[in-house]
């Protein structure tokens, strides 16, 4: 299982690098989000700390709905997931290294974006390791569920998934979003319980997407 | 599941009706293929051809009807069946921007296909080293389609399912691949070709069916 996830995700990060889709997509609406929240809130910087962990899981939420609905397109190319299907292919590790695939890509998308935020908001990321931590585990359950939503609505049209994915991943990016809030606020005791409750849904969502992933395969 | 004179048995259906939504794909369809067999199945466009091999391999499920493949029922142990079936489908299955090579790379890390006996048979198809580098999707149709062929062939399996493999292909390539087919059943495999090249594959069938409507009679035994 282990040897299909990383063979499953070299080549899921080789095909993004090629196709350069979420670079050419996402990055430049993450540098929109940044500039004219900048400039909206002027210099009010206390204004732009408060919005920060809102604005940072919006666009990463935005990245990792596009990011799943790529894994899967590729998939579709060809008929290639038919191909994998029929040979037998470990369908759990097929999920893990989609979901390994998805946040390698979000993450870069993350420092990215985390980076802009430090310098466009004069906003110092402290809680460096709370903050990384903690969006490394929402953007395993985000991805997670997108992948096996995006299973179950494959075929169905392609507008279903955001709105299933959102009500479904909420708890994991509420959490998310309360651990950068006391995060950034140096407040990293306030963190605790949102981030047991990050860790828990994520790990729920991890466990029931491996039990999962194969039936919605053969569906 | 009882073996006959011919070999032992591999896949076995026995008035089989497949529906496709409201379309009956295959209608009461009675098949049998064993070891060691080449088999064509001939027959028009949307006659149930591709619906009887995608049945084999556990694509589709019948409605009414018994389905034995190696002994067990398709329908509950479709994983089990296809760790011992190789299918080749008129879409080629390969990723766009992955090179042919690494196409072969995946597929053999991932599908238990032997990655030496891919490369060989890209070559005894014709393709080169320089095609092999290049991106998949730049590659011309039969040059793809050689690929998938390569992939297929080389699957550690028991059963090979090959949908219309001479299309695009030129005449040699045609030739070295019922050469390849004959070698694998040689070896003990059985291999079910779904084309309409009837010259071509009867020359190489132990039997032939002809499809129908949905229904699969049986032509003729070598």
């Amino acid at each position: 299982m282990l040897r299909t996830a990383v063979v499953m995700a070299k080549k899921d990060l080789r095909l993004e690098w090629r196709a350069r889709v979420l670079l050419n997509q996402v990055l430049p609406f993450v540098f929109v989000v940044i500039v004219l929240f900048a400039f909206g809130f002027d210099a009010k910087v206390e204004i732009l700390t408060q919005v920060t962990p809102g604005l940072f899981w919006v666009t990463t939420f935005f990245g990792l709905e596009l990011a799943v609905s790529r894994a899967i397109a590729i998939e579709g190319e060809n008929q290639a997931q038919v191909g994998l299907v029929m040979m037998g292919v470990n369908p759990r590790g097929m999920f893990l290294g989609k979901v390994f695939a998805i946040v390698v890509e979000v993450l870069v998308l993350e420092v990215v974006l985390s980076a802009g935020i430090a310098v466009l908001f004069n906003s110092p990321l402290h809680e460096v390791a709370l903050l990384a931590g903690s969006a490394f585990i929402a953007d395993i359950g985000v991805a997670t569920v997108g992948i096996v939503l995006a299973g179950v609505t494959e075929g169905l049209g392609g507008s279903l998934l955001p709105l299933l994915l959102f009500p479904v991943v909420s708890p994991v990016l509420l959490s998310a979003t309360k651990v950068w809030q006391y995060g950034l606020e140096e407040s990293p005791a306030k963190a605790l319980p949102w981030s047991e409750l990050l860790v828990g849904f994520s790990l729920i969502y991890l466990v029931l997407g491996i039990l999962v992933y194969g039936v919605v395969l053969e569906g | 599941m009882t073996d006959s004179p011919q070999g032992r048995l591999v896949a076995r259906l026995r008035d089989v009706t497949v529906l496709l939504d409201r379309f009956p794909a295959l209608v009461r369809c009675e098949f049998d293929a064993y070891e060691g067999e080449v088999i064509f199945v001939q027959g028009p466009n949307g006659s149930g051809k591709t619906t009887l091999l995608r049945l084999l391999g556990g694509l589709v499920e019948a409605m009414t009807g018994s389905v034995f493949v190696f002994g067990r029922d398709p329908k509950t142990e479709a994983r089990a069946i296809r760790r011992e079936v190789s299918y080749l489908a008129h879409a080629y299955q390969m990723y766009e921007e992955l090179s042919g090579r690494e196409n072969l790379e995946f597929f053999a890390a991932t599908a238990g296909c032997d990655f030496d006996q891919a490369l060989e048979w890209t070559h005894r198809l014709g393709l080169i080293d320089r095609d092999l580098g290049a991106r998949f999707r730049v590659l011309s149709a039969g040059q793809r389609k050689k690929i998938s062929a390569a992939i297929a062939l080389s699957r550690r399996c028991e059963l090979l399912l090959i949908d219309e493999p001479h299309a695009l292909l030129d005449q040699v390539s045609k030739a070295r691949l019922d050469s390849g087919f004959t070698e694998l059943a040689r070896a003990g495999r059985t291999v079910i070709v779904a084309s309409h090249e009837l010259d071509r594959i009867s020359a190489l069938a132990t039997r032939t069916y002809r499809m129908s409507n949905g229904s699969a009679t049986l032509v003729e035994s070598a």
